[in-house]
């Protein structure tokens, strides 16, 4: 993503986080989906505390960004969201937390 | 590279929502209630079969559980501990069953046995409950360890019976499963299906 540590004083790093994790919502859902292998709406829903609306535009926000893959299956005839975390997802949030501690370390 | 960040909390907490429902401290306890019962009533044929009930689990989640906390399935170390910890489950009771079977055998070792019978089956027990609780971080079941500790020295000290033994822990069990049941359902109610 950037160079890391090159000069403790310059922050233009901080121009490169990744803005698609940095959302405090979407950093949610993908904490939770990279502790788990999957998980339901319900269980997003019920994790996160945001709404259906909300939850579901931040969905469609991270699988177009190709970091959650998301599956629409039927169990005994109720509809159920499966959703998880990409490898490119996981190693988007990894990178980003790599990326923060960096810049945050900047600031000591 | 891997962070280093911890994220065992989050992992720990979301698996521990997931086994607060009470559901299998209610089929366990049930069980071993039906168990003496069975004892009792020299039925203790039918006792194999009891532990069928465990197939209930499953369906009981999938009408409890799930509409109200979701469903989630656990990374690779959940599901590790979780074979882990039948591992062990297998092994107690194959060294139980062994002990059951030596008894059979030489007279010295039979009385031996007979006599601190048990305590050895009270400490599988314990020892099970208690691994359960360590791999599962599901903190109720070394309480259970504890309890099933208190219950067999009782048993030993009082010579309540082998099937009242099993039947207070069961009793002990199922009340608990279902406090926690009604608080679960209090605490998560149905919010609708899935979208």
């Amino acid at each position: 993503m950037f160079k890391k540590k090159s000069d403790k004083y310059d922050f233009k790093p901080i121009a490169g986080i990744d803005k698609v994790v940095h959302e405090p919502a979407r950093m949610m859902i993908i904490a939770y989906l990279y502790v788990v292998e999957s998980g339901d709406f319900v269980f997003l829903m019920h994790q996160t505390g945001l709404t259906k609306g909300n939850l579901s535009s931040h969905l469609s926000k991270l699988e177009k960004a190709g970091y959650v893959e998301i599956k629409k299956e039927f169990v005994e005839k109720i509809p159920r969201t499966l959703i998880s975390l990409s490898s490119a997802g996981r190693r988007a949030f990894e990178e980003y937390q790599e990326n923060m501690k960096d810049i945050l370390g900047r600031f000591e | 590279m891997k962070p280093d960040l911890n994220l065992t909390h989050l992992e720990k907490k979301t698996f521990v929502t997931s086994h607060e429902d009470g559901i299998v401290d209610i089929v366990v306890g049930f069980t071993l209630i039906l168990t003496g019962i069975l004892m009792l009533s020299d039925l203790i044929a039918m006792g194999g079969m009891i532990w069928l009930f465990a197939l209930f689990i499953k369906p009981l989640k999938k009408k409890i559980t799930y509409p109200r906390i979701g469903y989630v399935k656990f990374s690779r170390p959940q599901v590790t501990r979780i074979t882990k910890m039948l591992s062990y489950f297998m092994v107690f009771g194959t060294v139980v069953f062994l002990m059951f079977t030596i008894s059979l055998m030489g007279q010295s070792m039979r009385t031996f046995l007979r006599e601190y019978m048990l305590i050895i089956v009270g400490v599988s027990f314990a020892l099970m409950a208690f691994l359960g609780g360590m791999l599962s971080r599901i903190k109720r079941w070394n309480y259970y360890a504890i309890l099933i500790l208190l219950v067999f020295i009782l048993e030993l000290k009082m010579n309540l019976g082998f099937p009242y033994a099993l039947m207070i822990l069961g009793a002990a069990m199922f009340s608990t499963g279902m406090t926690l049941l009604i608080k679960f359902i209090r605490k998560y109610p149905v919010t609708g299906r899935d979208v």
